[in-house]
């Protein structure tokens, strides 16, 4: 069964996933900057910085995500940074979410394989 | 690169819409991209831009979410939006103060402007009418008239900065063949006329050059007559005698205004061709045709005008003998102006002054807010002692401000709402395009930005002010007397607003004098228990014999009804427009050069001025046996050829374009009658018979003395004259008293609005003030405790107070005055006999902003310290 219990009560949003599989990439080295430039990278989209943020906060909230205060650096203009680590609980999510539109789409001939 | 600094003012609004524990990373992270990774890759200017994309996209994330999260710590807007609301729960008078001022202010400013944007500033119903301008004729002696049959035509041909001239006439017919008799309107334009406008009918056809027995009727007269049915289309009609078809219907709320004369709007609601040959030739002999260009792409009115300019120069040259005179100007008038005149004028300063009383209901909230923020210094000091950051203080004020700002923009609206209404009903008649106001979404979006400036006005500056207090400060200043600064920004407000109001208050003064010499002009005749109307009859009769006897039957008809004590006939009915003009002089001036005077011609069946109440002077009036050899002048005309003499018996020379001049005996002497406007001194007038050329009598208005209201002798009257003529019609049914309403109804209505605006201010001012004083008192109790205590007469301390309201309020008239001048000199050509400097006016103005403010000083300070002063030191 593909759906665990969080999904069912509560589906990953897509951005979310984007998120989540940044963190996933990252590694525990992982902050705001970082994780944009990632989906950005990888998805050609640019993701507005208060939205990743309201993603990043419901995150933790359900504990797929935590987060660190780090040192404020002058780059930022004296701001400190906020790591963000992915939980386990926020691995399974993922997989589960993947799960899910694999199985809806796997056997699809539609030709995205060319991609 | 480190020194690149992400734009200030953003930073700021992400700063603003962020929860206080995720402004670090938020913030640090977009500056760390920023200089790092955008500043590098795509320059500086690109760089900011994406900043700014960032921050505007982020608002509503950020928003929404601190709204939506649950118990995520007090510090989101959701926990200002609560602490807002519980605010003014506790304090529900102040909320509701506020938000009744800013309501009143809002919407006050919301009514007037739809007003302003329906008549004045949205387009003319037709197509690019900013390109369409009226052209008048200005001699020496006609100051605006329509073109000549020849000036026309050198125009239509010779000007090549008109893309299309059109021409039209207008008189009224009656209709008849498929439903009742009714009298309409009509309209004889040249082929050229719609395509101009660019209108076309939307049901049936277009006139054709050659349609000369088609009419276009109006979407009105089809809803009206024919039930909006669409076979009406191909119909056959009689139109003053003529079988017309109906070609077409135009479609509704269509302005062809271009057959408006001047200010007097036309309602035609039926449209023909003119036959071509009555624009053909070159003959000058009378200014007839109202004309209108529409100008070539490209072409401003300027150079189109210089065009013309050369153009009627040269052709006046050639010109030997023109209605008006050969120094003909041909003016170019875009429609619109033509249209409103010096109604767009009056309604901006109506909507400045509705922005008075917005400005001052603005400053009145912004002193309320201020003082509650001074109640609240030691809460806000100890927040700030606290560590709540000023940005967060800030932003609680000015959410207060912007929900109550709010409030009152919904309230605004619908004061907006009823007062559109309001207005539209007690509107004069003869304001153009009323029917185009109302309040829709760009309203209500003036609505809500005026409100937003409100919000800004009274909730940023108490803000930034209290977010400034600082602990040892507040808690020290609470034991001493108010700060300079504070003081001198209440009294700025105080003094603005007096001012203001003051300004406000001239104005319907003026307007009240204004009107004051209007309703006490000498007009020359009576305008109470008088019932005029148009009668319109298919034939005259024939003869000058049959058509006299119809005549005289008609008055004797309507007489015999009980109730009416007399009628007699006019061709021109006074306050009703329209002119005949003709000139004359003396038999001394025959001899001389002398250029022939001109003057109105009125002509009159006997009975008539008696009905009319004119004053006969000396002489007599017409009786039923004069013929044309006889004639009644006015006073102006006599002292004019006679000064100082008795024109009574004296000869006098009379010509009418297109006639034979002849001589006439003057056999009596009237008073001067306003029969143009009332605003408008009296022409020079000649009265000649009726009876004696009843045959050739195109235009005949009745007027009917009554006993009781003329309103109700319509329907005998309609009965006695189809007891005479069964085809007669009955059009323009009017009391005397409507017509005069109709003359002075601008100058009543401007009033009625100056005066609405006035009271409103004056209120708010007083209301103003009231606060100011109140909390001065009150800030400076513990003081004036000790005084008392210290053995202070109370009285005194009373009149200190007084008096430094009272010099507020005087530096406050000292600068309304000026205000009230300026005012006085925008509204000086709407004023009639009253100068923009009236003392009287300015006077009684100050004398009553005087009085309220004086006592808006003395009431509260008198409550306040009537209080104990030993109570007041327990306070503290």
């Amino acid at each position: 069964m593909p759906w665990s219990e969080q999904t069912v009560s509560k589906p990953l949003s897509e951005l979310e996933v984007l998120a989540l599989a940044a963190l996933a990439r990252l590694g525990p080295d992982a902050y705001g900057v970082l994780i944009r430039q990632e989906i950005e990278d990888r998805t050609d989209r640019s993701i507005s910085i208060g939205s990743l943020y309201k993603a990043l906060h419901r995150l933790e909230k359900r504990q797929f995500v935590s987060s660190q205060l780090g040192e404020p650096t002058a780059v930022r203009g004296g701001r400190a940074k906020k790591y963000i680590r992915l939980e386990p609980q926020g691995r399974d999510a993922l997989e589960a979410s993947i799960r899910a539109v694999f199985g809806m789409v796997s056997g699809l001939d539609i030709g995205w394989d060319r991609g | 690169m480190m020194r690149v600094q992400p734009p200030r003012i953003a930073a700021r609004l992400l700063a603003f819409f962020t929860a206080a524990e995720d402004r670090e990373m938020v913030l640090g992270d977009l500056a760390e991209e920023f200089r790092v990774v955008r500043v590098p890759r795509l320059g500086e200017r690109a760089a900011r831009r994406w900043y700014w994309s960032q921050v505007v996209r982020s608002i509503w994330p950020l928003f929404s979410f601190s709204w939506a999260q649950e118990g995520w710590g007090m510090t989101g807007l959701r926990s200002d939006v609560v602490g807002a609301l519980r605010l003014f729960r506790r304090a529900p008078a102040f909320a509701f103060v506020v938000v009744l001022t800013v309501g009143i202010g809002v919407g006050g400013v919301t009514a007037v402007f739809s007003v302003v944007r329906g008549v004045v500033l949205s387009p003319l119903s037709f197509q690019d009418s900013e390109r369409v301008v009226a052209l008048w004729g200005r001699t020496a002696v006609y100051p605006q008239t329509p073109l000549t049959v020849g000036d026309y035509n050198a125009l239509v041909e010779g000007i090549s900065a008109f893309e299309t001239v059109a021409g039209s006439w207008g008189n009224s017919a009656s209709l008849l063949g498929d439903a009742e008799p009714e009298q309409v309107g009509v309209g004889w334009v040249s082929p050229s006329y719609f395509p101009l406008l660019g209108v076309q009918p939307t049901l049936g056809r277009t006139l054709g050059a050659e349609d000369l027995n088609a009419i276009l009727i109006s979407h009105e007269l089809w809803q009206r007559r024919y039930g909006t049915d669409p076979s009406a289309v191909g119909r056959q009609v009689k139109l003053g005698g003529a079988s017309m078809e109906i070609a077409g219907v135009l479609p509704p709320s269509v302005d062809p205004n271009l057959t408006a004369t001047g200010r007097h709007l036309t309602d035609y609601q039926v449209w023909r061709l003119m036959p071509p040959e009555w624009t053909e030739g070159d003959d000058r002999s009378i200014g007839w045709i109202r004309s209108a260009a529409r100008l070539r792409d490209g072409v401003t009115l300027e150079q189109a005008q210089a065009e013309v300019d050369a153009f009627v120069l040269r052709m006046n040259e050639g010109v030997l003998e023109r209605d008006g005179g050969r120094d003909l100007r041909v003016e170019l008038v875009p429609v619109r102006e033509d249209l409103l005149g010096s109604l767009s004028r009056t309604l901006w300063i109506m909507l400045g002054a509705v922005s008075g009383v917005l400005l001052i209901a603005a400053s009145n909230v912004a002193h309320l807010m201020l003082g509650r923020a001074e109640e609240r210094a030691g809460e806000v000091a100890l927040r700030a002692a606290l560590g709540g950051g000023r940005t967060r203080l800030v932003r609680q004020f000015v959410v207060e401000s912007g929900l109550l700002a709010l409030a009152g923009g919904v309230l605004g609206v619908g004061i907006a709402w009823l007062g559109v209404s309001l207005l539209l009903r007690m509107a004069p008649q003869g304001i153009p395009r009323l029917e185009t106001v109302h309040v829709d979404f760009l309203v209500m979006g003036f609505a809500f930005a005026a409100t937003g400036v409100a919000a800004l006005l009274f909730g940023v500056l108490p803000a930034l002010r209290a977010s400034r207090a600082d602990l040892a400060q507040v808690l020290g200043e609470r034991r001493s007397t108010p700060g300079r600064r504070q003081q001198r920004l209440s009294s700025g407000l105080v003094v603005a607003q007096v001012a203001i109001c003051l300004g406000l208050l001239a104005g319907t003064g003026f307007m009240l004098r204004s009107l004051g010499s209007l309703e006490a002009v000498d007009l020359g005749f009576e305008t109470e228990s008088i019932l005029t109307f148009a009668l319109e009859m298919s034939d005259n009769g024939g003869t000058l014999g049959e058509a006299r006897s119809k005549l005289l039957a008609h008055t004797d008809r309507i007489e015999a009804i009980p109730g009416v004590v007399s009628a007699g006939m006019t061709n021109r009915v006074p306050l009703g427009g329209g002119l005949f003009t003709g000139d004359y002089r003396s038999e001394d001036m025959v001899g001389s050069d002398a250029e022939k005077h001109s003057a109105s011609y009125r002509i009159i069946t006997p009975g008539y001025l008696e009905t009319m109440g004119a004053r006969l002077l000396s002489g007599r009036s017409f009786n039923g046996e004069d013929g044309m050899g006889v004639a009644l002048v006015d006073q102006t005309v006599a002292e004019r050829i006679w000064p100082g003499e008795n024109p009574i018996g004296k000869r006098i020379e009379l010509s009418t374009l297109g006639e034979e001049p002849r001589w006439a005996e003057v056999v009596g002497l009237v008073a001067p009658m306003k029969h143009t406007g009332v605003s408008i001194e009296a022409n020079e007038t000649i009265f000649i018979p009726m009876l004696a050329q009843a045959h050739q009598q195109n235009f005949r208005y009745v007027a009917v003395r009554v006993s009781g209201d003329p309103m109700a002798y319509i329907e005998p009257v309609r009965e006695a004259a189809r007891s005479v003529d069964a085809t007669a019609v009955l059009a323009r049914l009017r009391p005397m008293s409507t017509l005069f309403d109709d003359s002075v109804a601008p100058t009543r209505f401007a009033m009625m609005l100056l005066a609405i605006f006035g009271g409103v201010a004056l209120v708010l001012a007083a209301v103003g003030l009231y606060g100011v004083i109140a909390t001065t008192v009150l800030r400076r109790s513990r003081e004036f405790g000790i005084r008392v205590a210290l053995g202070a007469v109370r009285e005194h301390i009373l009149r200190s107070v007084v008096v430094s309201g009272a010099s507020l309020v005087l530096y406050g008239i000292g600068i309304g005055t000026i205000l009230s001048l300026w005012l006085g000199d925008l509204l000086s050509s709407t004023l009639y006999e009253v100068e923009p400097t009236d003392p009287m006016a300015l006077g009684a103005a100050a004398l009553v902003m005087g009085i309220v403010g004086v006592l808006g000083a003395y009431l509260p300070a008198r409550a306040i310290l009537g209080v104990d002063p030993a109570s007041a030191l327990r306070e503290e």
